[in-house]
């Protein structure tokens, strides 16, 4: 047998490591693909088109009971899993035991579909990154690769998940690895792009959302994006402080409750189901809306208030699923709000409610989980327009700067910081 | 052998490791190569600090790896392979998956579509907006779905969205008639005729199916009435044109002809009709038409003949027949007239407008003139050609200016016309 020199090795080594990130993207991505529609066709289940009364009241708490005794058995895939994912790559060398990312498949499926307001991308990337562990372990890689691994799956899965591939690369280096110049950036890259390829070959090239070509209208527009990140800021610093403090309150309660929590939000969240039936699940086709200009300033507002109340009762109790989808929601409904109130005061030509639904959907992102450059690209990925930068950047650094006065830890960290748990600053 | 010379090495270069090398010689050399990977680590069965791995890696050149280390990176490689078949076969399930979930969505948005479409029908359009979203969002292949969710939002003046969801449809399928008819409906409610046109066009331009026939025709049409509506008739000609060449039927044979009356061309047009009346002698608007294109030509004695006879409720058609009918009947200069029937028709004509110097002040200034011309008409016999049209010159501008104190009646008309036409002869 020919033996091999050290450089050759080395060589071998590091084509190895690019295939597996591939192969990682393609799995994250297919994981991705494989929950979003295992949502949709979990909550069809439940839910049909159009959901009974009696239906939409039952179906949360009693799904949630189930969760509730699955959750007991994998705490670790309760919430988000960004904070779990971050906690895995700073202080775990990068382990996720290979059942984390199966329950939290299935729980996600569980409780994003039978109607909690919660998001799939904070689950999906939890599941890549747990994929990408388990599979670097499987490969016998060094500890060093394995940790290296981690925000690459959870790049990957993000790609597919919200089909915004630069974006999940930045996500992964901004709040995964908390460091822009990170030596991963090529990693990310190759499985972000792999991701998104495998998830455009099965769902098709269709954007998330339709946007129109938004741009500023006038020079004086940018006082009005100016307003909205404030606004931004102070929504995220409520939704923030309000998620936190009723986690904290169910935290609280004696340990045995545990396996009721979620049933509990459960009970909250059919009442405000038959109340307002668009906040349900993931809930992007009222975005779309918003998005487009289509929805009236009351029930803009309502929408905003609403979906902020369901997301923090669903994801304080324990339920699994994302604030990712939600805070965008949110920012979106807030955005449009804010655009229509400008379009009818201001004396200048606006642009339409629709362009500040769009920024709006950043300043939330932005003010809530302190990524102001995925927030940023995510958003210029979705609509692709440069126009739409200038006000996008404004509003969000606002936001990120007001909330960052009044709520000074981010909100994975602080998730996190409730848990006992402190990562490296 | 590899083994035994990498053995020497690393016994000189880490001292504590050289009981381990002495009691394991072969298995130890693979740990004193770079080993980058956790699974080398484990074949040999240990782990070292990383200390000692820095100085394992410091060593560079000469060492070789034994076949254990080989037959590790194989493994991974196998791994690798079996990982990538499960995630092949993976990709096919998630994509049998995913079709199976679209045959559920389009089950879905068929029911969508459905109450969408019965929500419009009975006017309640924010409903079948609502209903036509979902239905488009479910299954965004169906261009149907997303043209009738545009026409919603189009009803309930979501103007915006509705071109968004357009051009979506557009970015699909550039030439889509039926996309860019609905882009080109919305551009002319919003004013801007140049961008509709272009739609317009776009839409004329794609390719049909034969049944389509009509349908293409009626955006012809549109297109037609568009152009002429904001005065662009040149390019309101070519579309006639090609509209009058394939009018297979009466009725739209009328209505080129009628649009080309319209785009300014009454030659086309009265060809058009003639034809009609060829075919049908008794068609009142045929015959309306050819004597209106007529009369436009300035062949007054075809739309006197045309519009002869014909009971029509158009106020302007009955008008044209009277100028028509007293172009002909009062020319003094009409050939084979006796010389009696010239004079008498001059005189006639000069006694309508010595009416008007009487009763219009600014026609008063040719009283005089008109009182002269009436005396030497009068004196000679017979009157000749040039003093005719020197005469009617001078009628012709006591009836224009006549016409700052009231409008011209049809016999007046027809003196101005009648001069017009014999100046014009006569330069």
């Amino acid at each position: 047998m020919k033996a091999l020199l050290p450089q050759q090795l080395r060589i071998r080594e590091n084509q190895l490591f690019l295939a597996v990130t591939i192969v990682i993207g393609v799995g994250a991505g297919l994981s991705a693909v494989l929950f979003s529609l295992g949502i949709e066709r979990f909550s069809h289940l439940l839910f049909g088109i159009e959901p009974s009364h009696a239906r939409t009241v039952l179906v949360p708490p009693l799904v949630s009971l189930v969760t509730g005794a699955l959750l007991l058995k994998v705490p670790a895939v309760r919430g988000s899993g960004v904070p779990q994912t971050e906690t895995a790559f700073h202080l775990d060398e990068g382990v996720i035991p290979a059942k984390v990312p199966f329950w939290k498949f299935v729980l996600g499926i569980l409780c994003i579909g039978s109607g909690h307001s919660l998001g799939r991308e904070g689950p999906s990337v939890q599941i890549g990154a747990g994929l990408a562990s388990a599979i670097g372990r499987w490969l016998e890689l060094s500890p060093a690769r394995v940790k290296e691994l981690v925000p690459v799956g959870a790049a990957g899965a993000l790609a597919a998940a919200f089909n915004t591939p630069v974006a999940a690369v930045l996500f992964a280096l901004e709040e995964i690895i908390g460091d822009m110049n990170a030596t991963l950036l090529g990693s990310t890259v190759v499985a972000s792009v792999s991701s998104v390829i495998v998830e455009r070959s099965i769902l098709g090239n269709h954007p998330l959302f339709h946007v129109p070509t938004y741009h500023l209208e006038h020079p004086a527009e940018l006082l009005a994006y100016v307003f909205l990140g404030i606004v931004g800021g102070i929504v995220s610093t409520i939704f923030c402080k309000g998620l936190l403090g009723l986690r904290a309150l169910f935290l609280s309660l004696p340990k045995w409750t545990r396996i009721v929590q979620p049933a509990i939000g459960g009970i909250i969240i059919g009442a405000l189901l038959l109340v307002a039936p668009q906040v349900m699940g993931v809930g992007y086709e009222y975005v779309d809306q918003a998005l487009n200009g289509g929805l009236l300033l009351k029930t803009l507002i309502a929408l905003c208030l609403l979906k902020l109340a369901a997301t923090v009762v669903s994801y304080s109790s324990g339920n699994a699923g994302g604030i990712f989808a939600p805070s965008l929601y949110i920012g979106a409904m807030a955005g449009g709000a804010v655009g229509v109130l400008v379009h009818r005061i201001a004396p200048f030509p606006t642009a339409d409610a629709g362009a500040y639904a769009l920024v709006g959907m950043g300043t939330v992102f932005a003010g809530s989980v302190r990524a102001p450059m995925t927030s940023v690209f995510m958003i210029f990925e979705i609509t692709q327009d440069y126009q739409i930068l200038v006000p996008l950047m404004v509003a969000n650094m606002l936001s990120f700067i007001i909330a960052r006065r009044y709520q000074r830890t981010p909100i994975y960290h602080a998730l996190l910081e409730q848990d006992g748990i402190q990562l490296p600053r | 052998m590899p083994g035994s010379s990498i053995c020497s090495v690393a016994s000189a270069s880490i001292k504590d490791s050289q009981a381990h090398c002495a009691r394991d010689t072969f298995r130890f050399t693979c740990v004193l190569v770079e080993t980058p990977t956790r699974a080398l680590w484990r074949i040999v069965g240990r782990h070292h600090a990383l200390p000692e791995r820095r100085a394992y890696v410091q060593y560079t050149g000469r060492v070789y790896l034994g076949p254990v280390t080989e037959r590790l990176i194989h493994r991974q490689l196998v791994r690798l392979t079996i990982l990538a078949l499960a995630l092949i076969a993976s990709f096919f399930a998630t994509r049998a998956i995913a079709e199976s979930t679209r045959d559920m969505r389009r089950r879905d948005a068929v029911r969508w579509y459905r109450e969408g479409e019965a929500a419009l029908a009975h006017g309640q359009a924010a409903e079948a907006v609502d209903r036509l979203r979902r239905a488009a969002t479910r299954d965004p292949n169906r261009t149907a779905y997303s043209l009738a969710l545009g026409n919603a939002l189009t009803q309930t003046g979501q103007d915006r969205s509705a071109e968004q969801v357009l051009l979506d449809l557009r970015d699909q399928a550039p030439e889509d008639p039926d996309v860019n008819v609905q882009l080109a409906r919305l551009e002319v409610r919003r004013g801007d005729t140049s961008t509709a046109r272009r739609y317009y066009q776009t839409a004329l331009n794609s390719l049909w199916r034969p049944e389509q026939d009509s349908t293409r025709r009626a955006i012809r049409i549109e297109l037609i009435q568009l152009l002429l509506q904001h005065g662009d008739k040149s390019r309101a000609l070519s579309e006639i044109l090609i509209l009058a060449a394939r009018a297979d039927g009466t009725p739209l044979q009328l209505q080129a002809a009628r649009f080309f009356l319209d785009a300014g061309d009454a030659v086309h047009a009265r060809d058009l009709y003639k034809r009609i009346v060829s075919e049908d002698p008794a068609n009142v608007e045929a015959l309306s038409g050819a004597g209106e294109a007529a009369f436009l030509i300035g062949d007054y004695a075809d739309a006197a003949h045309m519009l002869r006879g014909l009971t029509t409720s158009s106020p302007r058609v009955d008008e044209m027949r009277q100028i028509a009918t007293a172009v002909i009947d009062d020319d003094p200069l009409s050939p084979r007239l006796p010389a009696s029937e010239r004079r008498s028709r001059l005189q006639a004509a000069i006694g309508r407008a010595q009416e008007k110097t009487t009763s219009c002040v600014a026609a008063s200034t040719f009283n005089d003139q008109l009182g002269d011309w009436a005396t030497r008409i009068n004196l000679r016999h017979p009157v000749d050609t040039s003093e005719i049209e020197e005469a009617l010159d001078l009628v012709s501008r006591v009836e224009i200016s006549a016409q700052t104190c009231a409008p011209l009646a049809p016999d007046d008309r027809a003196l101005t016309i009648i001069a017009a036409r014999h100046t014009t002869a006569a330069r």
